[in-house]
Order: C-alpha cells, then structure tokens, then sequence
C-alpha cells in the first residue's frame, strides 16, 4: 500500500479515522489540530509513521491495533518548533502465535514541546508484545515536557511482554518520566468477576474489553464494533 | 429450600493451616451469624465456599443439596445459588457497572434478559439500595467510596437473586443510614434466601433476623447459640470463653476495630 500524505494547513483542525491504511507521513503547520486515529485488523502489518509537528501544532494519535502474526509498527515523530505537541495512545491483543512490536519514538528539536505516550497491551497465548521506542529531549529543547507508559498484561505462562521505554535527555529544565509494568492477569479481579457467574473465558474478555477501552472508546461506533468482534474472536 | 453442609474443611493458604476441620450446615431458610477474633478463619471459610484458588482445600467436603461443590470453579458455584459479598470488592477498570451486571445476570439464565426486563430489575435494585441510577453507568467499583461498594454488593445481590448469600463484614465502611439501608434489605431478603454474615459489630445483627449465632475460633466451630450470644461478646469480649474450655490465641497485632482477611494475611505474612 503506498504511503498516505497527511498535510494540514495553519489553523486546520481536522479527525481522521482510518481501518485500512499503510505508511502514513504527517505535516501539520502552525496552530493546526489533527486526531488521527488508526484501527489496524490486517495480517503482517508493517508500517511507518512520520510526523512533523509545527509552531503550537498538535497532534493526538489513537492506535488500535488488532493485527495478526506479524507486526512491526515504527512511529517517529519530530516535534519541529516552539509549541507543539503530541499525543500517542495504542492499544494492541496479540494471541496465538503473534509478534508485535511497536517502536514510538518521539523527538523534542526545540524548547516548550510536550510529547504524551501511553502504550496498552494484552499478550496471551504464545504471543509477544514488544514496546519500545525513546522520547528524546535534544539540545535546545528547553522547557519541554515527555511522558511515557506501557503497560502489558500476560495472561498465559508462554505470552510475553516487553516494554522498554527510553528517555534520552540532552538539555536541562525540562520535564520528563516514565513507568512500564508487565504482569499477570489481575487473580482479585478474575475471581470477582468469576464469583457473579462468568466463565474465566467470559471473565477474561469483560477485563480485556476493559482494559483497552481508553482506546477503543475514541473510535466511531462502526469502528468500536469492529474492535469488539476483534477482541471477542481473539479470546 | 438449599442446604450447605461443610464437613471436616481443613483448609490452608502458603502451607499455614487456618481452618481444622471446621463442619457446619445451613440452609437457605435461616440467617446465621459468623462471629470470631480476628484470624480465626471466617474470612477463609467465606471464600473457600464461594471456591477463591488461593485456598488449597487438604480435606473434608462442601456440599450444596446433595452435589459435592469442593472442586467446582467459581462461576459453577456461583450459577448453583452462592453468593459472597466482598470485604473488599474489587476495582475493575474500564468495566461498566451495568454491562457486567448483565453479562453475570445472563450467566445465570437460559435465555438472555430483555432490556426492558433488565431495565426494571436494576431501577428497582438501585431504588432500594438508595443508589443514583447514573452510578449503573461508572466503571465497577471504580471511584466508589467504602460504602457505596458494599452497597454495590447488596445490589448485585437483589439482582442475581442467589439462594444462599455470605456477606463479609458488609458494614464496614457503612455510615448510620446505609447500615440501616443494608439492614432493611437483608430483612426483607430473609424471606427468600439463607445469610451466612460475618461482622464485628452488633449493630447490624440487632437490625435483622438472627436464627442463630456461631463462634468460630482457630478454624473450628468453638460455640452454637442464639442471639443472646451476640450480646455477651458485644458486651464482654471473647475472654469468657477461656473459662468454658475454648483455648485460642488473640492475635494482638490487630486493635479491637481491625478488620481483613486476618488469618490469611497472617499465613501470606509468614510465608515471605
């Protein structure tokens, strides 16, 4: 699939949805506002984003991935001058078999830009679930703000997670942190949800449904159900 | 009417034996109340009925009617009629109140509820509980404050309608008018289901029908009564019963007002 140019002029405000895409590559100039939010269902998916984000320009990025086998999702966004901003949420099952990897890099090139990253993901199976990526505050970026989180749950002894954010800062006063947690299904939750009556299948789905919801709820009804029969079908 | 019949339960948690052969039996038409010091088990016997993992049933049995319950899974036994209410229910995110009350009332059934049908049950289950309706709307017992959770327990309750219901220390955290909210509703439920209840206080139990009282001490029945019993143990402590024979060990780690799954935290704590 070729890549798709995304270029918005001074001020423009615009919300992209998009199911079936490939590379993407993103322009967005002075006071413009883009939501791009991106559903990926394909088989072996590799694709690259690149972002531009210009003076007081702000982008939200809403990711959910429920793609098969194999994944390798490179984002690198430059956050260009003064002002701009990005914000980055991805939710992603992977089961069976996959391998994903999500490697979301930010870089801060001037001072007063703000980059937010929170990664979600459910491993189960014989899956793997990689989050990778460095938010990177160079020299000059005085001022600027990064934020990350990844958060993995494994719920099968052979599924594994990784998550491994990076922070590389080159400049002082700036603001800048970081969490990662793998684990295991929450047992307290399992038997709640087990001792009303739901099957631990039933119990599994309901928390994973849960789980990816802050992605999941910003998408369009159409795209919501998708992401549930996707959701459902993996489990 | 349900009978649950608890034989000879000898039950651990990290290899620390807490229950020691305890046997009880009720049924579905009366109300009991679980009394004990702290770290005697009656949190343990709770959740090894309703089937929690964490504890590893070495021997004796639980049966419910005639069918052997012990190695059932959770959700089989909670299909079967039991019902526990949590001393510490869980927070689950992203899972919304109303949605997981449907999905665990369809469990239950043959055929899927109406919405409408669905729709009557949770108002008049919210009305009772004096619960904003909105509330059906928040993620499960995220955000809730300690009260509006054990309220939340009672409610499920009137929803799944279970025939024997185990509530453990359901009025902690309660303020004056939700204990007497939850008490009302438990008096009116008496009718229709059996209460296995476990509090500290008295005060609940004054508010409801008690058939009778029973004292648990270091995982076994030490004494059978009636309600007077609440009163002297309200009244006196469990001292007295030293003088009748019943030897235990008071854990003094805990003041008078501590609550918890004490036996199996002191069990987890000697585990590390």
């Amino acid at each position: 699939m070729s890549c798709l140019n995304i270029k918005l002029k001074e001020r423009e405000n615009r919300v992209l949805e998009y199911t079936d895409f490939g590379d993407l590559n993103i322009e967005l100039l002075e006071g413009s506002k883009l939501t791009l939010k991106l559903a990926n269902f394909k088989e072996n998916s590799d694709i690259k984003i690149y972002g531009k984000i210009g003076k007081y320009a702000e982008i939200s990025v809403v990711f959910a991935d429920f793609s098969r086998d194999f994944s390798k999702i490179v984002s690198q966004i430059d956050l260009a001058e003064e002002g701009a901003k990005c914000e980055w949420h991805l939710a992603t099952l992977a089961n069976k078999k996959d391998n994903k990897t999500f490697d979301i890099s930010f870089k801060h090139l001037v001072g007063k830009t703000t980059s937010i990253m929170d990664n979600y993901g459910v491993a189960r199976d014989e899956s793997k679930i990689v989050f990778s990526g460095v938010s990177h505050i160079t020299v000059r970026a005085k001022n600027s703000n990064a934020k990350q989180n990844a958060k993995i749950i494994v719920f099968d002894e052979n599924s594994q997670g990784v998550a491994s954010p990076i922070l590389k800062i080159d400049e002082n006063e700036v603001q800048a942190s970081h969490g990662a947690v793998v684990g295991q299904l929450n047992s307290d939750h399992m038997f709640y949800l087990m001792s009303r009556g739901l099957t631990q299948d039933e119990a599994r789905m309901i928390i994973t449904l849960g789980y990816l919801k802050p992605v999941s709820a910003q998408f369009s009804v159409e795209t919501q159900s998708l992401i549930e029969n996707a959701i459902k079908e993996a489990m | 009417m349900a009978k649950l019949k608890i034989e000879d339960l000898h039950v651990s948690v990290k290899d620390k034996e807490i229950l020691k052969g305890l046997t009880i039996e009720f049924s579905s038409d009366e109300t009991i109340a679980l009394l004990g010091p702290n770290g005697n088990g009656k949190s343990t016997l709770l959740q090894t009925i309703m089937g929690n993992p964490n504890y590893t049933i070495k021997s004796g049995n639980i049966w419910l009617d005639d069918k052997d319950i012990t190695k059932l899974s959770v959700d089989e036994r909670s299909k079967l009629g039991l019902f526990l209410g949590m001393q510490y229910p869980s927070e689950v995110p992203g899972v919304n109140n109303s949605d997981f009350l449907k999905s665990a009332l369809n469990a239950h059934r043959e055929k899927p509820i109406s919405l409408f049908e669905f729709y009557k049950l949770m108002d008049n289950a919210y009305k009772k509980m004096h619960i904003p309706f909105e509330m059906s709307t928040r993620n499960l017992n995220e955000g809730f404050s300690g009260g509006e959770k054990k309220k939340n327990e009672i409610l499920q309750m009137l929803v799944l309608n279970p025939s024997i219901v185990m509530l453990d220390e359901i009025d902690s955290g309660l303020d004056v008018d939700a204990i007497q909210i939850v008490a009302n509703v438990i008096k009116e439920e008496q009718e229709k289901r059996g209460f296995l209840i476990v509090s500290h206080y008295a005060k609940l139990y004054d508010l409801i029908n008690i058939d009778k009282a029973v004292i648990l001490i270091d995982g076994k029945i030490a004494k059978v009564g009636d309600k007077s019993l609440i009163k002297k143990i309200d009244e006196q402590g469990y001292e007295w019963l030293k003088a009748e024979g019943v030897e235990f060990k008071k854990d003094e780690s805990m003041n008078s007002v501590s609550i918890g799954t004490c036996a199996t935290k002191e069990a987890l704590k000697g585990a590390k």
